[in-house]
């Protein structure tokens, strides 16, 4: 019994098909191609960043993959975050009233209000000029600014912002 | 993982030197000239798959070149069977990046029209045989262009490559049934559209007529 594939090829259609494809069978693509990939597979010569990036680029992941390396980078960055959360942080007290909480406040020995406060950290991390940051916030924190803080120096009137 | 149940099939390299389990090894180990060696192995026919799809050599060539890469980067991963052939995962790779581009040309087509010289009508006399030939060429791929993706692969890999049904079944990644469905429906609807093509009778003396 003839399987019916080997009917889709012997029939009349099947013959009138295959030879459809005749022309196709003997193309090649041009040597271009080639040329073509191995020139974006090749490691640049030399070393520098670009030899570096080509180190990542070894196929399955070898030692200099991307991802492990990612992996070795974040373990200290995570150690240096967290020292950093630590020392700017610390326990906030909340009865301090805008009043150092000696004891309290971690090594920085500031307050939670002057915590929620920092103009200059804030226009650091977000990239905003501290004047601007101080402008926006100075309204709702100015009775605090002027507080009885002897800790710190009242904020600078060249600052635009007016201390009673 | 890709077994060794079509190793071989259609590779005239595979077996007299290094197997491609072999190469892949040397790959993935940050051998590059190895990858020089399964391109010439494999670059034909995939270039040949990418062309009937295509039917331009430029987006052909820019088809293996990226099938090509993708396997390159991803060469590790693959764990082949002594002896077994890495072309069906290659095939694969350019097949999916084949899809791509054609669904994207369908969505270009649909746009601005098809293309007018697809369907303007050819010199209808032909009396030399070879244009008769290439004639009889145009009508197969104008008709294949006719078919949907799934389909149009599944006969151009079992009439271009001559694959038996669990080769294609292997390559697509697709049950063995599927691929004979695609076969018979694809065949159809090739049928029904050579049959209502008016170049047909002239170039080919309806010597087709009775399929």
């Amino acid at each position: 019994m003839r399987r019916p594939e080997r009917d889709y090829r012997d029939d009349a259609l099947g013959t009138y098909l295959a030879r459809g494809f005749g022309s196709l069978r003997s193309s090649e693509p041009s040597p271009d191609v080639w040329r073509r990939i191995e020139r974006q597979i090749a490691p640049s010569p030399g070393g520098g960043a670009r030899g570096w990036l080509d180190r990542w680029r070894v196929p399955g992941g070898g030692d200099g993959s991307l991802s492990r390396v990612l992996a070795w980078a974040a373990v200290p960055s995570a150690v240096a975050l967290s020292v950093l959360v630590f020392l700017g942080g610390g326990p906030q007290d909340p009865t301090a009233r805008g009043r150092p909480a000696h004891g309290m406040a971690g090594i920085t020995g500031l307050s939670a209000a002057e915590l929620a406060y920092q103009p200059h950290m804030d226009g650091l991390w977000l990239g905003v000029p501290s004047t601007s940051m101080l402008r926006a916030h100075v309204g709702p924190r100015q009775a605090l600014l002027a507080g009885a803080d002897t800790r710190r120096e009242p904020v600078s009137a060249a600052l635009g912002v007016a201390v009673q | 993982m890709i077994d060794g149940r079509i190793a071989d099939a259609g590779c005239p390299g595979v077996g007299r030197e290094a197997d491609d389990a072999t190469i892949v090894a040397r790959v993935a180990g940050g051998d590059r000239a190895a990858f020089a060696e399964l391109y010439g192995r494999h670059s034909g026919p995939l270039f040949r798959t990418a062309f009937a799809v295509t039917r331009d050599k430029g987006v052909a060539e820019d088809l293996l070149q990226e099938a090509f890469l993708r396997g390159f980067r991803h060469i590790g991963r693959v764990q082949l069977a002594p002896g077994a052939s890495l072309r069906p995962w290659l095939h694969r790779i350019l097949i999916n990046l084949a899809y791509d581009w054609s669904a994207r040309q369908r969505t270009a087509e649909a746009a601005v029209g098809r293309a007018a010289d697809r369907f303007a009508p050819e010199s209808m006399v032909s009396p030399e045989r070879h244009l008769e030939a290439r004639e009889s060429q145009r009508l197969v791929r104008d008709a294949l262009d006719e078919l949907p993706f799934k389909q149009r692969i599944v006969i151009i890999l079992f009439y271009l490559h001559e694959m038996d049904l669990a080769e294609i079944s292997i390559t697509l990644n697709v049950p063995a049934g599927t691929v004979k469905s695609r076969l018979h429906y694809g065949r159809a609807r090739l049928k029904s559209v050579l049959e209502t093509d008016a170049r047909l009778p002239v170039a080919l003396g309806v010597r087709y007529a009775s399929a």
